[in-house]
């Protein structure tokens, strides 16, 4: 069989958008990084729980009764911005993939017609 | 010896790298099994009886992506093989110092294997830029004299896409063709063996331990598939020797084997790089020598438009070259037209040993009446 020509044509970059609206591809790609940070997450949640309840260092109603101290508020902060910029990170791209893009492209838009 | 075999030059990740590959071996498995799911409905319907579209692979092409649920699972394979390359790429990087130093100490290491790397193989232009599996930087890939990189991601990154395929780990591809091997020709001694398209040398190893008397020799395009090879080979203890070579002209002298075996490389070839793979495998074979070329059993002929249409997403989007040529070609006739006589090959499934899946063996042997026509 000769080469077939894809039924999706494919980016300069090699890339590929499987729906016709781009943002729906970054909608299940930030889908998918979130579920990725999520399992990290709930790993290394599992791992501790066992290590310390194997040492019988863990008392789960002072887990849930915490109250961090200011460098560990930070460090919780630290954590959430850089899960959030995983998350996001492919509509950041979306966003600077619009930045460079050649205004004349912008023409017949149907959010501008 | 089987894929999952540790040695020195395996990553050994952070608990927060393997929490991601645990997490993209799980959406790999998933996404596979809703795409299999999703396929074998779509084929149903659409080879229903008394549907008009039977039979057509554009239609079905146009049936599948059509389909919300077909483009979302086809997405999901796509990221899910990024991602996997992510994490793979991110524990090499922590240890890469390690691997460098590994190979420069492969050299001293007294196991009798060697590395000979030349500058004058010519290679196909497409190789250059290809990115088979859509692996960073391709099978070429070299930063250099001690990159091992290219071989590094192979190794690691072809074990957790199998497992993600649910391909079997119980049993290696070069276990699975010595155990043919062993069945069709049990008192078989190859002297001299030689593994072609060998990557990252892990089914060259195979043949030294079975065959602890014989002299093996590995060929390949890639520089840091070579070099990581070597390391690897050198560090399990097991004495290989790899060479840089192109499959359609392999400078050995003619006859100077009795096993040539290749493992998951006709499928990554055009049709004329196999048949000229076949041609060297019959001129390279003494009288009573056998080559066997393993690979998937992929045959466009023996699937439906839908199944065809499903399987070209690994040309169009997971970086194949050939996939099509390969589910096209016909291995026993490539064979014959190399030189062997029909009744000594032998092209066939064979199942592995645990039976989830089988490997196309295209087997031959030559023998006197073969080299006198």
């Amino acid at each position: 069989m000769s080469r077939i020509p894809p039924p999706i044509s494919k980016h300069e970059d090699n890339g590929v958008s499987f729906f016709e609206t781009p943002g729906v591809d970054m909608l299940y790609r930030t889908c998918l990084a979130l579920a990725e940070e999520l399992a990290i997450t709930q790993d290394r949640l599992d791992t501790l729980e066992r290590v310390l309840s194997q040492r019988g260092q863990i008392d789960l109603e002072e887990v849930d009764h915490f109250e961090p101290d200011a460098h560990a508020e930070s460090q919780k902060h630290c954590l959430a911005a850089r899960l959030s910029e995983n998350v996001l990170a492919p509509i950041k791209a979306l966003v600077e993939q619009y930045e460079v893009r050649d205004p004349e492209a912008e023409r017949g838009r149907p959010h501008e017609k | 010896m089987a894929r999952n075999t540790q040695h020195e030059m395996l990553t050994s990740p952070s608990s927060r790298i393997r929490a991601r590959q645990r997490f993209v071996l799980a959406l790999k498995r998933n996404g596979e099994q809703l795409r299999r799911q999703l396929v074998e409905s779509v084929d149903t319907r659409f080879s229903a009886p008394g549907n008009d579209a039977e039979g057509n692979f554009q239609q079905a092409v146009s049936k599948l992506y059509s389909e919300d649920a077909y483009r979302a699972v086809c997405l999901v394979k796509r990221a899910g093989q990024e991602m996997m390359w992510n994490t793979i790429g991110d524990a090499i990087d922590v240890e890469l110092p390690r691997l460098k130093g590994l190979l420069e100490d492969a050299g001293k290491r007294d196991v009798g294997g060697s590395l000979n790397l030349r500058d004058d193989v010519s290679l196909p232009e497409e190789w250059t830029t290809a990115r088979v599996h859509l692996q960073p930087g391709g099978y070429l890939r070299d930063d250099g004299d001690q990159d091992v990189v290219a071989g590094a991601l192979y190794e690691e990154g072809g074990a957790l896409y199998s497992r993600g395929q649910g391909v079997g780990t119980k049993e290696s591809k070069a276990e699975c063709i010595i155990r043919f091997l062993k069945g069709w020709k049990p008192d078989f001694q190859p002297r001299r063996i030689l593994d072609i398209g060998c990557s990252a040398g892990a089914s060259s190893v195979p043949y030294a331990i079975a065959f602890p008397e014989a002299e093996v020799h590995a060929i390949d395009i890639g520089k840091g598939l070579l070099r990581y090879a070597h390391a690897r080979a050198q560090s399990i203890g097991v004495p290989v020797h790899f060479h840089e070579m192109n499959a359609e002209q392999i400078d050995f002298p003619d006859e100077s084997f009795d096993l040539v075996v290749s493992h998951n490389a006709m499928h990554e070839m055009a049709s004329f790089t196999q048949q000229a793979m076949f041609n060297e495998s019959f001129r390279l074979l003494r009288r009573g020598g056998v080559c066997i070329h393993q690979d998937l059993p992929l045959k466009f002929a023996e699937m439906s438009p839908v199944r065809q249409a499903d399987i070209m997403f690994d040309e169009w989007y997971n970086g194949e070259l050939h996939w099509s040529d390969y589910a096209g070609t016909d291995c026993q006739a490539g064979l014959e037209a190399a030189g062997f006589d029909q009744a000594n090959i032998d092209c066939k499934p064979f199942p592995l040993l645990d039976e989830t899946m089988s490997w196309l063996l295209a087997a031959a042997e030559k023998t006197v009446s073969d080299e006198m026509s």
